[in-house]
């Protein structure tokens, strides 16, 4: 599968210790509803709920963008999601957590990505926030192509080397 | 034995190509894919440099066997968020 565009419904697995863990993974093609994401995965039992969106800027540095042209590998994103997702539960204790990430064209000011997690207490939840962004940020199949005002192109392609770290022997 | 391997952003357009169904030897592993691709695309050989191999939707090394109908994904470094 190398179209965009897949949605996986949301999901449970069960905790030993507390109630169903509530997951979100989804690729999607208009923007990001991080309100619909915060209500599929908060619950009653968790008291610190962070909710971060990510939106394309105009200038990176002196360079401007027009628009972002995002792409995936859609069924493993989805399913890097969910490895995510359940590494960030586990290591941080999160009753719930997601990802909505957007594909096709994103202007300057528009989402193309949500993340939110539970926990009982704050500061776990800023934690796990900023740990599965990062995770986003390092595995997640997904590129960008920034498109100049000119119509002049380039793959954005951070410095961090490939994705996965350590996936040459 | 026969596998498909998928080419994305930076790495589609250096192929010219979105994917290749290709014939490998049994004891394919993905270091001899990553070692072959260029003889067959040879300006795939820069991306590839920087780029990491998943089989069937999961990252590997390039000490892992490939298998007859494996889902090659060829992974240039991402850039989501």
């Amino acid at each position: 599968m190398n179209t965009c565009g897949a949605a996986s419904p949301l999901s449970h697995s069960v905790s030993a210790d507390a109630g169903p863990i509530r997951q979100v993974a989804r690729i999607v093609e208009s923007s990001p509803d991080s309100g619909w994401l915060l209500e599929q995965i908060s619950s009653p039992d968790s008291g610190a709920n962070v909710v971060f969106t990510g939106t394309v800027r105009r200038f990176t540095g002196d360079r401007e963008t027009a628009w972002l042209e995002y792409e995936c590998y859609a069924g493993m994103a989805v399913r890097e999601m969910r490895r995510l997702i359940a590494e960030c539960c586990e290591r941080f204790s999160c009753s719930g957590a997601g990802i909505l990430h957007r594909v096709g064209r994103v202007d300057p000011g528009e989402t193309s990505i949500a993340i939110a997690v539970s926990t009982t207490h704050r500061d776990a939840a800023f934690r796990a926030a900023e740990w599965l962004m990062h995770g986003v940020k390092a595995r997640l199949p997904v590129w960008k192509k920034d498109f100049a005002p000119d119509g002049s192109s380039h793959w954005v392609a951070p410095g961090a080397g490939h994705p996965a770290g350590g996936t040459r022997p | 034995m026969k596998i498909r391997v998928l080419f994305f952003a930076a790495a589609r357009d250096a192929a010219g190509t979105g994917q290749l169904e290709l014939e490998v030897d049994p004891s394919a592993t993905v270091g001899s894919l990553r070692e072959r691709l260029p003889e067959i695309f040879p300006g795939l050989a820069p991306v590839l440099a920087s780029s990491a191999f998943a089989v069937d939707e999961e990252y590997v090394r390039d000490g892992a066997r490939l298998h007859d109908g494996a889902e090659v994904g060829l992974i240039p470094p991402v850039s989501g968020g």
